[in-house]
């Protein structure tokens, strides 16, 4: 994307002649900042954060480091804060460190494809270049890669006409905390900002992100200087993404031509094999043939007609699909646990003191529950819509003051009771407490509690390709009674483990979500609406190349074969949950019959009695005998439903 | 109070006949077996209807309320109305249908809530009593709607309540109201010289030919029934007419309920109270009007209203699952024209002719040719 904005620009300057000069994709940017998300002091400083932790989160699992990522933000003045963003990961090498942090465009990420979390290297150094731009500060940066080596820190500014870092300071760090730790890193950066609570604030966005990584551990310290916790769920990191090539089918011809003209030194039979995936001699001199080009011709001195022709006759072989080992879901078991705990546990502890954790069943998850409660509620402070309305009643009267996003966007866990006052500092033990939680089944994953009115479980499809490029969905459902039953479905959309936040109208996941036919899963949903009721979605894709419908990188494309990936796991989700609602209202109906059965056994026998002139005890008999014989009619009438529930 | 309407072997039937039932029922659960209740079918799709026997007769189509969870409240609450007819036989006394009603409320969860269930509750004992020949007054309930009016050159003989010293009472001396029909008919016995009974669907069109002593002029007795006539009303003037030899005309409006509802019901009886209609019924009655015909011939189009969707699914219904229409083309015709011109017409339409026009035009003149009355 910056590429081509780029040359547009340099394009639109053509006429004023004399004048014509590159223009530093920096200072590009630093006209405009809104196409970075750097438009609004509040929006600002939600995008540091952002691209702060995902940059923390990639360099962790690329060491294959079980991340702890903690957010710090303060307040200097009104509209100027600090945020600092710290990490356990495996620290940056000094010659890069400058050049991470102070030049656009610098980064590991755009030229391969893998699945991660950045794309392109442009976000953590703008963030950088607008706290120069916005306060004047460098940016504070404390790096360490080794136990026993110093940590480096340094203060530096990017010279936005030359896109190139800027080094105020540098310097070692021999005590302290660091010296402590094996390795990690912080960067702070001061900016112009405002520090916002709901659903696109900082604290909803760290909620969002703890759900989708169940692996990491969050700490964010607040401008209140209040700590919110969202613990690790799971012990293990996810698979590690493979770098892949691109597959023939995913490539546009202008790109084709690039990577042919840059293939020195090889013919064309060695650069379709090298450059692509599953394309192999024998494939590779059947496409030679059909374009009528010799396989041992140089590469790059091909004609550019035979170069198309190649391309043409590429696209029209049929070729094995991609190979999948490029992607990293985050599986069903743990986008249950993240929903068990982000969305039913923490509340259930609101409302029970230390209640056990239904479902999770071991003794462990219980005396966890009892550590967990301030925890718990931090997360579930944290996603609120009106997020930390514990602290300040009004927040509640702020969320109806947001109305320029769709409510399909809202980050949303709204519990109805008000949060109890919640002890951040206590530990908790959030591992154990949901392991071995999900029930398997014909090959279902789910943690369900009819009495306790909660429902979670998750599909993870096979990967699939679009154009190309291999992707994977997943979804996760979450049923509580304790959500909002009134409100539309909260739908949190997640492409490679990052939150979107905006345009969920446009995106590909909502449209999904409500082409489902919920009414027949039984929830409500007025046309072309999301549908009603006590649920959140969780919908994941995985996939080397996102297709964002813009650089906004806020909604998912309406590619077919995405959509109806979507639409398997979603309504499978649903069909599950038509399932568990059934099997609560039978079990509803049941408690019901059952009262009913008691009720009017009496009347029946006293009946009998008073005409028949029965004893006390052979009216008793009679009652038993009553009990016995329609308990016999109640499991008859129980049957069909039983039926049904297997289809 | 109830001495003289049962006698004392009815009365030990009656209290045999609850025992029985009872003591089915108590074996079966002795035995682990659901226990039953069979009744009639009381609907039009278990009457049939014969022209020489002249109502509709019960077939032999049986509901049978097996104990389950879902019937276990009708259950309890239908051998509680039982036990509640067994003492009111002991005790010798009755109870209306409010009475049982408002005594259900003694029976802690099994009360009923609103009176429309305890009267179908108490309606399926009776018909399941009435296959055993026990009535609905032996069982000693009786309603508590009143039989409507009755007006005319009539004496009812009765008998006081308390002394039971013969009574006369003279229907032509109500001044302005008129004589009341009681809910229990059998006792009565008739005095008349009146040519016809007149059975006349609206209190309006009773009033008005009442007002003007109408059965002084015609020599008749007007009989006011109220929409559908009750039970006792169609027992009323079925006693009267057949003790005194004189036929019945109905007078209703032109309408799908009028004719399908009130005559038909006046008539032959209804679904609804099949196992009894043998007696509460008037198979001899005809339909004087008013007629499909006489919107025409009286030229009341001025004065008729769309047939709404209820009133045309009613004629349709008639003509389709009414056994009695079925039975008689003439009246199949005179359905389908109501069908076909999409109006109906009350009685009051004759009104448009003059207040008075239906006493010295309408009736005289039908009244001249009552061969051309629909059966």
């Amino acid at each position: 994307m910056a590429a081509r904005t780029k040359k547009d620009d340099a394009g639109s300057a053509a006429p004023s002649k004399g004048q014509i000069r590159e223009i530093a994709v920096s200072e590009f940017f630093a006209k405009n900042r809104h196409l970075l998300g750097f438009d609004n002091p509040a929006k600002s400083l939600l995008t540091a954060v952002r691209e702060g932790v995902d940059n923390s989160l990639d360099a962790c699992e690329e060491a294959r480091i079980l991340p702890s990522v903690k957010v710090i933000i303060e307040q200097q003045t009104e509209n100027r804060f600090n945020v600092a963003i710290e990490d356990n990961g495996p620290g940056i090498p000094k010659q890069h460190l400058a050049n991470i942090f102070g030049k656009l465009l610098y980064g590991s990420k755009f030229h391969r494809l893998k699945q991660s979390r950045g794309q392109q290297g442009i976000g953590i150094s703008a963030a950088v270049m607008y706290g120069q731009m916005t306060t004047g500060k460098p940016a504070d940066v404390i790096t360490k890669m080794e136990k026993n080596r110093a940590a480096l820190t340094l203060k530096l500014q990017i010279d936005t006409k030359k896109n190139a870092p800027k080094i105020l300071a540098e310097g070692e760090l021999t005590k302290g905390e660091w010296a402590e730790r094996t390795s990690g890193t912080r960067i702070a950066i001061t900016m112009e900002g405002a520090y916002k609570e709901g659903r696109h604030g900082v604290l909803a966005y760290m909620a969002q992100t703890a759900l989708a990584n169940p692996h990491a551990d969050f700490t964010v310290i607040d401008p209140k200087k209040q700590v919110h916790r969202f613990p690790r769920l799971v012990g293990m990191l996810p698979v590690e993404a493979k770098e892949i090539k691109p597959h023939p089918h995913g490539v546009e011809l202008g790109t084709f031509i690039q990577l042919m003209s840059d293939a020195k030194g090889q013919t064309v039979l060695q650069f379709l094999t090298h450059a692509f995936s599953r394309v192999n001699d024998q494939l590779a001199k059947e496409v030679c043939a059909k374009a009528n080009v010799k396989p041992g011709s140089r590469a790059p001195d091909l004609d550019r007609g035979y170069m198309e022709s190649l391309y043409n006759a590429l696209q029209a072989t049929k070729i094995m699909a991609p190979p999948t080992n490029c992607l990293s879901p985050m599986g069903e078991e743990n986008i249950i646990k993240s929903l068990y705990w982000l969305c039913v546990q923490a509340q259930q502890w609101d409302e029970e003191e230390g209640g056990e954790a239904e479902g999770a069943g071991a003794a462990s998850a219980e005396a966890a529950a009892k550590g967990a409660k301030g925890v718990a509620q931090a997360a579930a402070l944290a996603a609120a819509a009106g997020a930390a309305k514990k602290a300040e009643p009004p927040a509640k009267g702020k969320k109806g003051k947001k109305g320029k996003e769709s409510p399909q966007a809202e980050f949303r866990f709204d519990v109805a009771a008000d949060e109890p006052a919640h002890k951040p500092e206590e530990k908790v033990d959030a591992l154990s407490a949901v392991r071995g939680l999900a029930t398997h089944e014909d090959g279902e994953s789910f943690i369900a509690s009819e009495e306790k009115g909660y429902f979670v479980t998750a599909v993870s499809r096979p990967p699939n390709v679009y154009r190309g490029n291999p992707f994977q969905i997943e979804v996760g459902l979450c049923y509580a009674t304790r959500l909002k039953a009134d409100a539309l479905i909260s739908v949190q959309r997640f492409a490679n483990r990052v939150p979107l936040q905006y345009q969920a109208s446009a995106c590909a996941m909502t449209k999904a979500t409500i082409s489902a036919p919920w009414k027949s899963y039984g929830l409500q949903q007025s046309k072309g609406a999301l549908p009603t009721g006590p649920v959140v979605l969780m919908v994941h894709m995985a996939s080397v190349w996102v297709p964002y419908t813009s650089e906004a990188k806020e909604a998912v494309a309406h590619y077919d074969e995405i959509l109806k990936e979507l639409r398997l796991a979603i309504m499978e989700c649903g069909r599950r949950l038509d399932r568990f609602l059934r099997r609560k209202r039978r079990e509803a109906d049941e408690a019901k019959k059952r009262s009913y059965i008691e009720k009017y056994l009496e009347p029946i026998g006293e009946a009998l009695r008073e005409v028949l002139s029965l004893t006390q005890g052979e009216k008793q008999k009679t009652l038993e005998n009553l009990k016995i014989i329609l308990e016999r009619t109640r499991d008859k009438s129980a049957a069909p439903d039983e039926r049904g529930r297997r289809e | 109070m109830a001495k003289g309407r049962v006698s004392a072997s009815d009365d030990k039937a009656t209290v045999q006949a609850i025992v029985r039932s009872m003591t089915e029922i108590y074996d079966d659960v002795t035995k682990k077996r659901a226990p039953k209740l069979t009744m009639p079918l009381r609907a039009l799709s278990n009457v049939k209807y014969d022209k020489k026997l002249g109502y509709f007769e019960l077939q032999k189509g049986r509901k049978k309320r097996t104990l389950s969870v879902n019937t276990v409240r009708t259950f309890a609450q239908t051998l509680k109305m039982m036990s509640l007819s067994r003492d009111l036989v002991t005790s010798d006394d009755f109870a209306t249908k409010r009475d049982a009603y408002y005594q259900s409320k003694n029976w802690g969860d099994a009360r009923f809530n609103e009176q429309p269930e305890s009267d179908a509750v108490m309606d399926d004992i009776e018909a399941m009593f009435a296959l055993q020949g026990v009535t609905r007054e032996n069982l000693r309930f009786v309603p508590d709607q009143h039989g409507g009016t009755v007006a005319g050159a009539l004496t009812v003989i009765d008998f006081d309540l308390e002394s039971g010293e013969r009574i006369e009472i003279d229907c032509t001396r109500f001044g302005s109201g008129a004589y009341a029909v009681p809910s229990w008919v059998e006792h009565l016995e008739f005095k008349t010289k009146a040519k016809f009974i007149l059975c006349i669907e609206t209190q309006g069109m009773f009033q008005r030919l009442q007002s003007h002593k109408y059965w002084q002029k015609a020599n008749c007795i007007l009989v006011s029934m109220g929409g559908v006539p009750t039970r006792a009303c169609r027992r009323f003037v079925r006693r009267l007419a057949e003790s005194m030899g004189i036929p019945v005309y109905a007078f209703t409006d032109c309408d799908p309920y009028g004719i399908g509802n009130i005559y038909r019901t006046l008539k032959v009886g209804s679904g609804n109270a099949a196992h009894i209609n043998q007696f509460f019924c008037v198979p001899n009655a005809t339909f004087l009007g008013l007629m499909p015909q006489d919107i025409d011939d009286y030229g009341l189009a001025k004065a008729t209203h769309p047939l709404d969707e209820q009133d045309k699914k009613r004629a349709y219904d008639a003509l389709k699952n009414d056994p009695f229409f079925q039975a008689y083309v003439p009246w199949q015709e005179a359905l389908k024209k109501l069908l076909k011109m999409e109006v109906r017409a009350e009685q009051q339409a004759l009104s448009l002719h003059g207040l008075n026009f239906v006493m010295e035009e309408y009736l005289p003149e039908k009244l001249k040719n009552t061969k051309k009355f629909l059966p």
